[in-house]
């Protein structure tokens, strides 16, 4: 069916126009522009009541679903959360130990150590919204202290920081996110990297290091909370699982197995750490 | 209200609103391989079967503006260009398309989403340099592709009566 020239025309330009706000609003975002920014954090404090208002009335569907489509990984997720209590159990003595010490260390050295620095727990309460967010949602917000920019950790590691709060709700980006960098060290070295997240919620790859750093598989590597880190120094990013040194031995990478387990996450603890300015 | 909702920018508004809301709470819980329904995308899909070109181009952008303000960690923008392209590209292909039968929409609405999917991930890269290239991409593609061919039907019924589209006067009859 052929469309009369006028109503071609009009669509071409509504198509360009559309397209052309699309890329200012991409440009604007890119720069930080903060009425944006604002907006954003707005309509997510408007959505949190709906969220979950919904989240409660929809859990008994929703769980039917994870029931009927998920109910060999509850299962297999339960016998390995057993084995976990037992591991932890066996362990929390020996760290309890460990922590003494560590904090006798610190207090004659005068550091400061992530015991010290207060923090909220929260649950999550969903994953992202959309496929490619690489986000999760917590049940505490502002009204907890939180505020963005903030690290989260989960058990034994990093998990990643709060990108966005409302009263009662904060959504973090997660450590895996490729959007997300952090610069680590490799505990008892003095080599520096910067892991990236690669969208996958068990391994990333720590690149930058010197070709002269010893780093060696089942390495730990942590943040290593220099001058303007975002992060505060010393919790645990990951553990080396291959190196790979350049033709020229001059720069190292390293893949890496996070710390933190990410599909065990129910709750994680916000730290209420802001950088140095 | 009544009065209210005679006004096609009102109900296109209401339409996008529960949309976003549904999206928000409890859609992107209900996973499949890890992997959720995209409404406001199938909104956008939807639009272009029933109304064509220029109105799937304008509820891709509204759609996609919803998107983006409900999911912080992307640059804002990035859901709005590509749901605009994609909203414009399925009218665009619906109005030249010589089938346009009910199997063929779904049909269409699955290649639309991989399509959008993929075009998410470019502009991700080029435009918003975020690198969301990884293994994930091809199930998120083919699972999306699966949640909007299930989703376009009922939701081309909601556009229809949000853009005042009688049955038979749209792009897709039957």
């Amino acid at each position: 069916m052929a469309r009369p020239g006028g109503t071609k025309r009009r669509t071409r330009l509504t198509l360009i126009l559309l397209i052309l706000v699309s890329i200012t609003l991409l440009t604007l975002d890119g720069r930080d522009f903060g009425p944006l920014a604002s907006i954003r954090s707005s309509v997510g404090g408007l959505f949190a009541p709906v969220g979950g208002a919904m989240d409660s009335a929809t859990r008994p569907v929703r769980d039917a679903w994870n029931g009927a489509f998920a109910y060999d990984e509850l299962r297999e997720e339960n016998d390995r959360l057993a084995v976990r209590v037992e591991e932890l159990e066996r362990g929390e003595a020996a760290a309890d130990n460990a922590r003494r010490e560590l904090e006798q260390l610190a207090a004659d050295l005068n550091l400061d150590v992530l015991s010290s620095i207060d923090s909220v727990v929260a649950r999550v309460v969903s994953g992202g919204v959309g496929n490619f967010d690489g986000g999760l949602q917590i049940d505490r917000g502002s009204s907890s202290g939180i505020e963005v920019g903030m690290p989260v950790v989960g058990g034994t590691g990093l998990v990643g920081r709060v990108i966005q709060v409302s009263a009662n709700r904060s959504t973090l980006q997660l450590l895996s996110d490729p959007a997300f960098s952090v610069g680590v060290r490799v505990v008892g070295g003095s080599g520096l990297g910067v892991v990236t997240g690669q969208g996958n919620l068990v391994r990333a790859r720590a690149k930058g290091f010197d070709g002269s750093v010893p780093l060696t598989e089942g390495d730990l590597l942590v943040t290593s909370g220099t001058l303007r880190s975002l992060f505060p120094s010393d919790l645990a990013v990951g553990r080396v699982t291959s190196v790979i040194s350049d033709a020229a031995g001059l720069e190292k990478e390293a893949d890496i197995e996070f710390a933190a387990r990410f599909s065990d996450l129910r709750y994680v603890t916000v730290l209420l750490w802001e950088p140095p300015q | 209200m009544v009065t209210l909702l005679e006004s096609t920018t009102a109900r296109l508004a209401t339409v996008l609103l529960m949309a976003a809301v549904l999206q928000y709470s409890v859609l992107s819980t209900i996973r499949v391989g890890g992997v959720a329904p995209d409404l406001l995308l199938v909104v956008a899909i939807a639009a272009g079967v029933v109304a064509g070109d220029e109105r799937g181009a304008v509820t891709g952008f509204a759609s996609g503006v919803a998107m983006d303000l409900i999911m912080p960690g992307r640059p804002f923008g990035l859901s709005v260009l590509t749901f605009t392209l994609v909203g414009f590209l399925v009218g665009r292909y619906q109005h030249a398309a010589s089938n346009r039968s009910t199997p063929a929409v779904v049909l269409t609405a699955g290649l639309a989403t991989v399509l959008a999917v993929g075009g998410y991930v470019s502009l991700a890269r080029v435009l918003g340099g975020v690198d969301l290239l990884d293994g994930r991409f091809l199930i998120v593609a083919v699972v999306s592709a699966m949640w909007s061919m299930a989703l376009v039907l009922p939701v081309s019924a909601v556009i229809r009566w949000a853009w005042r589209q009688p049955l038979g006067s749209s792009v897709w009859s039957r």
